[in-house]
């Protein structure tokens, strides 16, 4: 699934152990959300986009499962 | 709290894991039994029980580092891993089998074959309990 994390970490200038202690997972993992490998569950992807301050439609892209 | 809780539990079972070695020890020592089955097997708890101590120990550091084996243990991606890992050691378990059940019994060695076979049978019928209990729970 492809999100926008990098971009917006990037853009907040935080690293990807700084978000993973923020969100409470490891750095492993977001890495593997960023490059698609993994799919975040309902309640990280959600803990994400709040981290953000946006919503999750907004930092994960659902264009996929769109008919 | 919940895993502190964890891991006190944790500190209990590795005393445990000691206070059962040192009395299997000392079983086989006042019964001189033949082979020193009881002191090995209790001579291995004891080191068990200390290799859980001392990562007990490192773990249980500061605060920072309970946070961060707490998170590492809840990861869920290590998890589902964890999960995937099972599911396959199962699958390939029941498939090698399977294959050692046709490749003995293609050989004649029935009896050694039976064995497998049991054991396909077991695990397929594990699987259809488990799969009826998460069925119902879910």
């Amino acid at each position: 699934m492809k999100t926008r994390i990098r971009e917006l970490r990037k853009m907040r200038k935080l690293s990807q152990e700084e978000l993973a202690e923020a969100v409470g997972t490891t750095r492993q993992t977001i890495t593997s959300i960023e490059v698609g490998k993994y799919t975040a569950s309902l309640p990280l992807a959600w803990k994400i986009a709040r981290f953000f301050g946006m919503t999750i439609e907004e930092v994960f892209d659902f264009s996929e499962f769109e008919e | 709290m919940e895993f502190k809780k964890k891991l006190k539990q944790r500190l209990y079972i590795a005393v445990s894991y000691i206070v059962i070695g040192l009395v299997l020890i000392a079983a086989d020592a006042l019964n001189h039994f033949e082979n020193h089955y009881f002191a090995s097997f209790g001579m291995a708890l004891i080191v068990m029980g200390i290799l859980r101590l001392i990562r007990h120990r490192k773990v249980t550091k500061d605060e920072a580092a309970i946070r961060r084996q707490e998170v590492a243990e809840t990861d869920e991606r290590t998890l589902m891993m964890a999960e995937k890992a099972r599911s396959w050691a199962f699958t390939y378990s029941i498939l090698i089998a399977g294959i050692a059940v046709i490749i003995l019994s293609l050989l004649g060695k029935h009896d050694t074959a039976q064995p497998f076979a049991w054991f396909v049978c077991g695990q397929v019928v594990l699987y259809w309990i488990c799969w009826l209990i998460l069925r119902k729970k879910y």
